[in-house]
């Protein structure tokens, strides 16, 4: 595993990689990459140096630390805020290595065809999801936007005819 | 407060009623992509164009990109391509990762921001077509959870039924009753209602925008060229046959009314319903609008074997507008029914 994690507020593109790390983003880069691709990437190293992205746990050769016989604590120990982090990481990589894994968001319309409507529905859901995920990777510079116009219609009497439908129905 | 939607392929047609009138708000449904680059997003701004900036990509959205898309074209720009966050009726799946950012802006700067809490917006939604493999399921889904986020109550309306419901055709003294056709850029989409109920419905792909591929093919004109010259130039009571575009449109119009006429007869022949009283039939959509289309259908009409007697051809009041007014009055039933529960 090489996750790195985007710590500024805008995104960052590893050019030679071709891919963007939406701010404050963790991204599991083997996952993405052979190990090969990563290791060799000169605008990975470029954006680490300028501290643009951090790594978070690039795994390292160095020999595995000799482990050291604690005593446990007579009394259970408040969680560390570093080991919530952990949980925390660990949660959303399990979610993204699910939508990898299913590749349900880079498939096509069509290719969607064949799901049934529950899954329709938990994937536009999940797609949803992802937009609002990233709204800081959409920006807009308008608030209304489109022609308007006014129009004397018979709204409620359309309305009255529709209730009384209803409750004829009822 | 509750709101309209018309979710078309080539406009999106927000509605509100407001004291005495009905406020609509139409854009088209288009942007166009273009790399962020030194004073690009600057120069667009003070153009007045409207933007999302999606990573490090501009979109220009709506009318303005029409604009932009012809004038980079003109100057030999060869990325400046008008592109369409739907397609058929449904998300257009060539553009699919851009396509719901950019929907999801178009239909926020349509509609706005809800006016009270949980407001209701009802939006069309076509029906399955029966002549592709289309599902509009993960369409209406999509559009569900956009107007949710946008935090609506959204409830999906069938297109053709919301026309239904803002023309108001009868059968005998039934109000709210007989057959409405939405003919869009994407989809037609035929619904018969009984007394509001929708008793046959569906829709068929190859509308407008196939009409317009398929002339494009035969004249050897470019599909917006011949779009251009369906809106200002063509009149079916009065075709130039020597004139390739207006005489394929002519042609294809005519074989487009034959499929939905024929496919309608054969959908009420299953159904095995019986109705005492002649059917009035109501036209609403961009695709209906070009001069003489009412005569043009009924001399089609006249041609057809039907398995139930016509009461008329009834055009919609406002073709452009008619089915985001049907879900706007849809929309104020249900937040209706909202506060009295």
């Amino acid at each position: 595993m090489y996750i790195v994690k985007n710590t500024g507020t805008f995104p960052v593109m590893i050019r030679d990689l071709n891919l963007h790390i939406a701010g404050g983003k963790i991204v599991d880069l083997d996952e993405l990459f052979k190990a090969d691709t990563v290791r060799k990437s000169v605008d990975l190293k470029r954006l680490i140096k300028q501290e643009k992205i951090k790594e978070i746990n690039k795994e390292t050769q160095a020999p595995k630390p000799t482990p050291v016989f604690q005593k446990p604590s007579s009394r259970p120990q408040e969680p560390q805020v570093e080991s919530k982090i952990l949980v925390d990481l660990q949660k959303g990589l399990l979610e993204i290595k699910d939508m990898l894994r299913s590749g349900v968001l880079s498939q096509s319309a069509e290719e969607k065809q064949n799901y049934d409507e529950e899954t329709l529905k938990r994937i536009a859901d999940l797609q949803v999801k992802n937009l609002s995920d990233n709204t800081e990777n959409v920006k807009k510079n308008f608030e209304q936007i489109g022609q308007s116009t006014k129009a004397t219609e018979n709204i409620d009497q359309l309305l009255g005819v529709l209730d009384s439908l209803d409750e004829k129905g009822d | 407060m509750a709101t309209g939607l018309d979710a078309g392929t080539m406009f999106l047609v927000g509605s509100r009623q407001e004291e005495d009138n009905v406020s609509y708000v139409s854009q088209r449904n288009c942007f166009m992509t273009i790399s962020e680059g030194d004073d690009v997003e600057e120069m667009l701004t003070s153009a007045g164009a409207k933007i999302v900036k999606i990573g490090n990509k501009l979109n220009v959205l709506g009318e303005d990109a029409i604009v932009f898309s012809n004038m980079l074209s003109s100057f030999g720009a060869t990325d400046a391509s008008l592109k369409r966050p739907m397609r058929d009726g449904v998300l257009n799946s060539q553009e699919e990762k851009n396509s719901i950012a950019v929907l999801s802006s178009l239909i926020e700067g349509v509609i706005g921001a809800p006016r009270s809490e949980g407001e209701i917006c009802v939006f069309s939604a076509p029906s399955n077509p029966i002549n592709s493999e289309k599902n509009n399921v993960f369409h209406s889904a999509m559009l569900t959870q956009i107007l949710s986020k946008l935090g609506y109550t959204p409830i999906a309306l069938n297109e053709a039924l919301s026309i239904i419901y803002a023309e108001n055709p009868s059968m005998g003294e039934m109000p709210m009753s007989g057959i409405a056709m939405s003919l869009g850029a994407g989809q037609v989409n035929v619904c018969m209602a009984v007394r509001g109920y929708p008793v046959v419905e569906f829709s068929m792909v190859g509308s407008g925008d196939y009409i317009d591929q398929q002339v494009s093919v035969l004249s050897g004109k470019s599909a917006s060229a011949v779009t251009k010259i369906k809106e200002t130039r063509l009149d079916f009571g009065n075709i130039d046959y020597g004139d390739m575009v207006l005489a394929g449109l002519d042609i294809h119009y005519s074989e487009l009314l034959k499929n939905i006429l024929k496919n309608f007869a054969k959908k009420f022949s299953e159904s095995g319903n019986t109705y005492d009283h002649p059917v009035e039939i109501v036209v609403s959509g961009g695709t209906a609008k070009p001069e003489g289309f009412e005569q043009k259908f009924n001399e089609i009409l006249a041609e057809m074997d039907l398995p139930f007697e016509v009461k008329g051809v009834r055009m919609a009041g406002d073709l452009m507008n008619s089915v985001s007014k049907g879900c706007l009055i849809k929309a104020m039933q249900a937040e209706k029914k909202k506060q009295i529960s």
